[in-house]
C-alpha cells in the first residue's frame, strides 16, 4: 500500500480530482452520519435540531420484549452460524489450497457461490427443500440457511492467510514425529489463528446482518434483529428502530476493529 | 509443498519409448501404482474439503435442483384427475367432449374432495383460467346435490348448472393439455407469454404481470446502477491506488465502513434522509429553497442512489487491487515522450485498468439484478424487480412454481454473466477483507 505518490497530474487536475473523491467519500458516509445520531433525539421527529438529547429510545429498545427477544434470538443464530462456518470454511480452505485438490477451481467456485447468487433465490430453494422436512420455521434452518451465506467469507478470509504459510512447517512437524492431527493442531492453526479468527468475524456479522433468507424461512419464533426492523421499516418508522440499527453497528464495528487488528498484529 | 510432478510424468514419457516396451509390465505396474498413489493423494488434499462441500452439496446445489424441478413440475390436474385426462385425450378440442367424460369427472372431483386435493386443482386452473377457482368449487359443491348418477347426461347437466363455463371449451381444453407431471407451464407465464384464457378458450384480455417489463427494468436499474458507479468509482479507486500508506488506509476505510454496515441499515438511513418529513427535506424547506416537500422516497431516483451507494465498494475493491499493479514508470515514460497528461492517462493506465473495471463492473451488475431488499423498501410499485416478484410469489401468493421459473430465468441471466467472471471475483473478493 503506498508505494508511490503519482506527480503526473498537475494541480489543475489534480485538485478536482481530489475534490470529486472527497465528495464521493462523504456521500458514501452522509446517509449514516445523519441518520443514526437521531436515535438521541428526545423527540420523535427525525429531523434536526433537536430540542433535546435523550437515550429513551434506547431505553425502550432494551425494554420491549419484542426488541429483547430480537436481539437474543439473533445473537444466538450468529453464534451458531459462526461456529459452523468456521469449522467448515476453515477445514475447506485447507483443503483448498493444497495445488493436489482436484477440480480446485470448480469447488472454490462452489464454495464462493453463494456471494452470487441471489439471496431470494436460495431462500426459495431452501424454503422448497426445507418443507418436507420440517425445517422451515426453525433454528436449525435459519442456522443452515446463514451457514451457506457466512462460509465463503470464511474460505476465502483463511485461503488468504494460508497462502502465506509456509508449508515446510508441517513436514518438518512430521519429520520431528507429529501426527497429521497434531501439526495441524499445534503447527497450522496457531499460525493461521488470526486468519480464522477474522474469518469467523466476518460469519458472525454476516449473520447478524442478514433479512432476506429469514423472512423466508423462519418463523416468529425465530424473529431476529434485522427482521424486527424490516418490519418497522415497512409499516412505521420509530427512532427505536434507528436505536437497534446504532447497537448494531456499534457491535458489528467492534467486531471488525478487533478483526482488523488481530489480523494486522500477526 | 509441491512435489515436482512435472518430473514423475517426464520419467513417464521417457518409459514409453520402444526401448522400454520391453519392461512394459514392469512399467505398468510402476504406473499404476502411481496413479493410484496419486489419486489417493488428491482424495486425501480434498478430504479437509469434504464437509463444507458436502454440506453445500445439500443446502445449496439440492435446493437449486428443486427449484428447477418446482418451475417445470406441474401435476395438480393429472393427480387429481387422471381418468379424466386420459379420457380427454380423444376428445378433438372443438365444442365440448362426450356426456360420459363429465360422468368420469364429476365422479373424479368427488374422490379427489375426499382426498384433499381439490383446493390444489382449483388454484391451478385458476392460474390459467379467469374465475378458474370458483368454476372448480362450484363444481364440487353442486355435486354433493340430488340426481341421477347412473346418467351421464344428468352429470353434463349438473355441472352445467353449476357454472356455464362446463358447456365450454375452456376448462376441458386445460384439463386434456396438462395431462402429465410435467409442463413448461410456469416457465411460459414467467417469460411473459399470455397464458391466461377465458372460459371459451380464447386468451383472456385480462392483464396480469407484464414480467418483460419487469426483467427489462431490472436490467436497466442495474445497467444504470454499474454504469454510474463505474463512474464514481474509477477516481476514487485512482486515488485510492495511487495514495501514500497512511492516506490510502484512511480512505479505504472511508470504502469499508459503510461497506461492513448493514445493507438493512443503509438502506434504512435513507428513508430517514429522504422521507417526506425527513432530513433533506427539512434543510432544503428551511433553507426556504422548497416550500412544499420533494416526493423523493419511493422514486426510482431513491433506488437509484441508494443501490449504488450499496454497491460503490464492490466496483471501487476490484479496481483498486488491478491498478496498484500498474507499473508507474510506464506513465512516466508516456509523459517524458510528450504526452500530456489526461492522454498518458488514458492511453497507458486506462487499458491496464480495464480487467479490474469489468471485474468490478460485472460483480456489481450480477449483484444488481439479484437486489430485493433496498427497491422493497426506498422503490415504489414500479421500481420493484425480479427479486421482489420471487419473494412475493413465495411469500404472499404461495404460487412457488411461478416463483422457481422467476428464480430460473434470473440465475440463468445472471449465470450468463457470471460464469466468465467467476475466477475474477475469487481472486478480487479477497481484497474486501
Amino acid at each position: 500500500m503506498g508505494r508511490r505518490v503519482y506527480t503526473e497530474f498537475p494541480a489543475y487536475i489534480r485538485m478536482p480530482l481530489y475534490g470529486f473523491v472527497g465528495i464521493a467519500l462523504l456521500l458514501l458516509m452522509l446517509p449514516l452520519a445523519v441518520a443514526l445520531p437521531i436515535s438521541l433525539n428526545a423527540d420523535p421527529w427525525f429531523t434536526y435540531p433537536f430540542r433535546a438529547l435523550s437515550l429513551r429510545w434506547f431505553a425502550e429498545l432494551f425494554s420491549s420484549p419484542l426488541w429483547t427477544g430480537a436481539m437474543v434470538n439473533s445473537l444466538v443464530i450468529a453464534i451458531s452460524t459462526t461456529v459452523v462456518a468456521t469449522t467448515l470454511g476453515t477445514l475447506a480452505a485447507i483443503g483448498l489450497v493444497n495445488p493436489r485438490f482436484p477440480f480446485r477451481t470448480a469447488v472454490m467456485a462452489l464454495a464462493i457461490s453463494p456471494m452470487i447468487v441471489p439471496v431470494v433465490v436460495l431462500g426459495l430453494g431452501l424454503f422448497i427443500f426445507f418443507s418436507p422436512l420440517g425445517l422451515n420455521y426453525s433454528y436449525a434452518g435459519v442456522v443452515i440457511a446463514h451457514t451457506i451465506l457466512a462460509s465463503p467469507f470464511v474460505v476465502i478470509t483463511v485461503t488468504a492467510t494460508l497462502t502465506r504459510f509456509d508449508f515446510n512447517l508441517m513436514r518438518a512437524a512430521a519429520g520431528l514425529g507429529a501426527g497429521r492431527l497434531t501439526a495441524f493442531r499445534t503447527v497450522m492453526l496457531p499460525i493461521i489463528a488470526p486468519g480464522v479468527a477474522a474469518g469467523a468475524v466476518f460469519a458472525f456479522a454476516s449473520s447478524f446482518d442478514e433479512v432476506v433468507m429469514v423472512l423466508f424461512i423462519a418463523g416468529p419464533e425465530q424473529r431476529t434483529l434485522p427482521k424486527q426492523m424490516f418490519t418497522g421499516l415497512r409499516e412505521q418508522l420509530d427512532p427505536t428502530i434507528l436505536a437497534a440499527a446504532t447497537v448494531m453497528i456499534v457491535l458489528t464495528s467492534c467486531l471488525m476493529a478487533i478483526a482488523y487488528n488481530v489480523n494486522k498484529n500477526r | 509443498m509441491t512435489l515436482p510432478y512435472g518430473d514423475v510424468g517426464l520419467m513417464m514419457t521417457q518409459n514409453d519409448t520402444p526401448a522400454a516396451k520391453a519392461a512394459a509390465p514392469s512399467v505398468r505396474v510402476v504406473r499404476s501404482s502411481i496413479r493410484s498413489d496419486s489419486h489417493r493423494r488428491a482424495v486425501r488434499a480434498a478430504l479437509p474439503a469434504a464437509p463444507l462441500l458436502i454440506f453445500l452439496l445439500v443446502f445449496l446445489v439440492i435446493p437449486i435442483g428443486s427449484i428447477v424441478h418446482t418451475a417445470v413440475s406441474d401435476g395438480e390436474i393429472a393427480r387429481a384427475l387422471p381418468l379424466t385426462t386420459q379420457a380427454l385425450q380423444a376428445w378433438d378440442g372443438d365444442d365440448v367432449p362426450l356426456s360420459a367424460v363429465y360422468m368420469t369427472f364429476g365422479q373424479e372431483l368427488e374422490a379427489a374432495g375426499h382426498a384433499g386435493s381439490v383446493r390444489p386443482l382449483s388454484r391451478r386452473v385458476g392460474y390459467e383460467l379467469s374465475r378458474g377457482a370458483n368454476i372448480i368449487l362450484g363444481a364440487q359443491r353442486i355435486l354433493s346435490e340430488d340426481f341421477d348418477r347412473a346418467d351421464p347426461q344428468a352429470w353434463k347437466a349438473q355441472l352445467i348448472k353449476a357454472d356455464p363455463a362446463w358447456g365450454q371449451s375452456g376448462v376441458w381444453s386445460i384439463f386434456k393439455h396438462y395431462n402429465g407431471r410435467y409442463s413448461a407451464f410456469y416457465l411460459r407465464w414467467a417469460t411473459g407469454f399470455p397464458v391466461k384464457i377465458e372460459a371459451d378458450g380464447r386468451l383472456s384480455q385480462e392483464t396480469s404481470y407484464d414480467f418483460r417489463s419487469i426483467y427489462l427494468r431490472t436490467i436497466l436499474i442495474s445497467l444504470v446502477v454499474t454504469g454510474l458507479t463505474i463512474l464514481i468509482g474509477y477516481p476514487v479507486a485512482y486515488v485510492i491506488a495511487n495514495a501514500s500508506g497512511r492516506t490510502a488506509a484512511v480512505l479505504l476505510f472511508f470504502i469499508l465502513l459503510p461497506f461492513w454496515t448493514s445493507l438493512l441499515v443503509r438502506t434504512m438511513s435513507w428513508i430517514v434522509f429522504l422521507q417526506t418529513n425527513g432530513v433533506l427535506n427539512a434543510t432544503l424547506a428551511g433553507t426556504g429553497l422548497i416550500s412544499e416537500p420533494l416526493p423523493l422516497l419511493y422514486t426510482r431516483l431513491a433506488t437509484i442512489i441508494a443501490m449504488i451507494q450499496i454497491q460503490l465498494p464492490f466496483t471501487v475493491l476490484p479496481m483498486i487491487s488491478v491498478m496498484r499493479a500498474i507499473p508507474t514508470n510506464q506513465v512516466k515514460a508516456a509523459r517524458n515522450l510528450g504526452a500530456g497528461p489526461l492522454r498518458a492517462h488514458a492511453t497507458i493506465f486506462l487499458p491496464q485498468a480495464v480487467p479490474g473495471i469489468a471485474a468490478g463492473g460485472l460483480l456489481t451488475f450480477v449483484l444488481c439484478l439479484g437486489f430485493y431488499l433496498t427497491p422493497a423498501l426506498v422503490g415504489g410499485p414500479s421500481d420493484q424487480m425480479v427479486s421482489f416478484f420471487i419473494a412475493r410469489f413465495t411469500n404472499e401468493d404461495l404460487n412457488w412454481g411461478l416463483a422457481s421459473a422467476l428464480s430460473v430465468i434470473l440465475i440463468l441471466g445472471a449465470g450468463l454473466v457470471a460464469l466468465p467472471l467467476a475466477r475474477h471475483v475469487a481472486r478480487h473478493s479477497s481484497d474486501r477483507i
